[in-house]
């Protein structure tokens, strides 16, 4: 179990729920074989709890509609196939996809809503990334981080 | 240049030549060459592979669980033809078969791993046309309609009711049939399909119930029916609008009592079968109409998914498309790249009374005419071709066709921008922009 630290954030603009699909403390590699999801909300400022879930092992169908029964409002994974990206947008789920990193980084980035570097993107994904992830009309606004605290393990 | 430089670019002349992927990782699981098939099969080039994480780059079934690369270089042992799955850069799922080695240095110390891997995509597609086992994963859709009936999918499979589907002929109502099917607890049982109208009557009732020995002058032994088969699993009745009166009773009872007779039998037979019908007819005009059954339609209308036509769903007509000649360029080998902006222009145009099965036809007619590039006015059907030859005139830029496209969809809401935006599946102040951005009057 790896620990990300504690966030505070700023200028959210709604409460949040953030899953991030998660292999050895890194954006696991394809999202339609990922375990688990490391699950963050957060509530005005602040994050609230955090938490990791296993993934159905089941198919693209049950996996959406587990994801879309914890809640989530925004998944960021790894590379995705187009139909369970398909499933999970039509249960009103953002997905930001062939994003990679460690959970730290991804989650920073997602926070300050700040992506400009390729080595969030899994290589030759950037183009299909930006397009389907909405970049900069969905996102949940620029967030600041307002602790410099940030716990590794 | 040395001979060791001679030699290493001799290695990557071979190995590009060849048609499977090939690539070589470190004992870190970085990637260190990367040859022209496996840039082909997983969309990403040399020059961005090299040095990355194999899993970034291969993004496969298997990197998290099975990785055989990690067993070979645990075990020493090698692998051969796994079949596994890898997601490429355009979030396509493709089969492939993979092989790993142990890559040793000239001293024979271990200083990585080789992967070797072929694109099954053809084959697969090969085999599931001979099989017909298309599923959910097949549907193809961007509009809200068909997202909505997604969002409904996996609760609708798992209830076990009938299911009707209502849509014109083409709209892909048996492909939502058997995802229903491959979505429910029945998946392991068979998907048995009948098309009700295309037999005729007395064929039709002792090919869904069957018939036992003697029942009739040629009947020497029994013969299961469609129900019968379908035990476990599903049945699917396609144009269940055209079946007789005389046959809608019988059906009613199965569905009422979940039990049927066999032709020529005394016993009742129990049926564990699930019911997905289908129409392309309106059947609440056909119960005014007295042709069909209302206590049937509500056994049958338990849920009801409809299909809207494509001409309702035009986004969609330039990802099918893109599928179909992905599927077409694998089952006969071709290398078509796409659609010339004319063609899309004819098809955004077009009302496809035959549906989806109309685009397909039109999409495999052009690659009879095209062997690579874009497919071009010149090899589209006729009945299609005098409609381009007209069309044609005055397109000169994307925005052309995007022009028409939005002042064809706005002439069918009659001017309504709400509902055209809904079609569009854009925001209503989306499309007033796009409107006074490409000098388009308001529909009176």
């Amino acid at each position: 179990m790896f620990d990300f630290g504690t966030f505070l954030v700023s200028s959210m603009s709604m409460n949040k729920r953030v899953a991030i699909s998660i292999w050895n403390d890194r954006v696991s590699p394809v999202m339609d074989f990922a375990r688990q999801l490391a699950v963050i909300d957060f509530q005005n400022d602040t994050e609230t709890s955090r938490r990791i879930i296993d993934i159905p092992d089941s198919n693209h169908a049950h996996k959406a509609e587990f994801i879309k029964s914890q809640g989530i409002d925004l998944l960021i994974c790894g590379a995705i196939s187009m139909p369970l990206y398909q499933l999970l947008t039509a249960c009103h789920i953002e997905v930001r996809p062939f994003i990679r990193g460690t959970i730290q980084d991804v989650l920073m980035a997602s926070l300050n809503n700040d992506w400009h570097e390729d080595r969030f993107f899994l290589p030759g994904c950037r183009r299909n990334a930006m397009k389907l992830g909405g970049w900069g009309h969905h996102g949940h606004g620029r967030c600041r981080r307002r602790s410099k605290e940030f716990k590794e393990d | 240049m040395t001979a060791e430089k001679k030699q290493s670019d001799t290695t990557s002349i071979i190995l590009d030549s060849i048609a499977d992927g090939v690539f070589t990782v470190d004992r870190d699981w970085k990637i260190m060459s990367f040859n022209k098939a496996a840039e082909n099969i997983t969309g990403v080039s040399r020059k961005e592979a090299i040095g990355q994480q194999c899993c970034d780059i291969f993004k496969a079934s298997i990197c998290e669980s099975h990785c055989a690369l990690r067993e070979t270089l645990q075990t020493g042992r090698q692998i051969i033809n796994k079949q596994i799955y890898i997601v490429n850069s355009s979030g396509e799922t493709i089969p492939i078969s993979i092989s790993t080695a142990l890559l040793k240095s000239k001293d024979g110390q271990i200083i990585g791993g080789v992967e070797t891997f072929r694109d099954l995509s053809t084959v697969e597609e090969l085999k599931r046309q001979l099989s017909r086992q298309y599923s959910f994963q097949d549907i193809i859709s961007k509009n809200k309609q068909i997202h909505e009936i997604f969002d409904i999918l996996p609760s609708i499979a798992e209830s076990d009711s009938t299911v009707l589907i209502e849509g014109e002929s083409g709209v892909g109502k048996e492909l939502f049939a058997r995802a229903i099917h491959n979505l429910s607890h029945r998946k392991e049982g068979p998907l048995v399909t009948i098309n009700c109208g295309a037999l005729p009557d007395t064929l039709l009732e002792s090919e869904l119930f069957g018939y036992r020995a003697g029942a009739f002058t040629d009947a020497r032994k029994d013969k299961p029916g469609r129900f019968a088969l379908a035990e476990g699993g599903t049945i699917f009745l396609d144009e269940i609008g055209d079946v007789s009166p005389a046959l809608q009773v019988r059906l009613l009872r199965v569905l009422q009592e979940r039990t049927y007779e066999p032709l020529g039998a005394t016993e009742p037979v129990r049926a564990d079968v699930r019911v997905i019908a289908a129409t392309n007819k309106n059947l609440e005009k056909q119960i005014k109409s007295g042709s069909f059954r209302d206590d049937l339609y509500y056994r049958i209308n338990v849920i009801k998914i409809k299909l809207p036509p494509l001409r309702e769903r035009r986004e969609d007509i330039p990802l099918l498309a893109e599928h179909f000649i992905s599927r077409f360029n694998k089952l006969k080998h071709k290398n078509v790249t796409g659609l010339s902006a004319e063609v899309l222009a004819i098809l955004m145009n077009h009302d496809f009374p035959g549906n989806i099965r109309e685009l397909e036809n039109i999409i495999e007619h052009a690659f009879v005419l095209n062997r690579s590039g874009d497919i071009e006015l010149r090899d589209l059907p006729e009945t299609l071709r005098p409609a381009a030859e007209n069309e044609q005139m005055g397109i000169k830029s994307l925005d052309d066709i995007e022009a028409q496209f939005i002042a064809n969809i706005l002439r069918q809401c009659h001017g309504n921008q709400t509902e055209a935006a809904r079609r569009l599946g854009m925001h209503k102040t989306t499309l007033w922009r796009k409107m006074k951005k490409l000098g388009l009057q308001r529909h009176k």
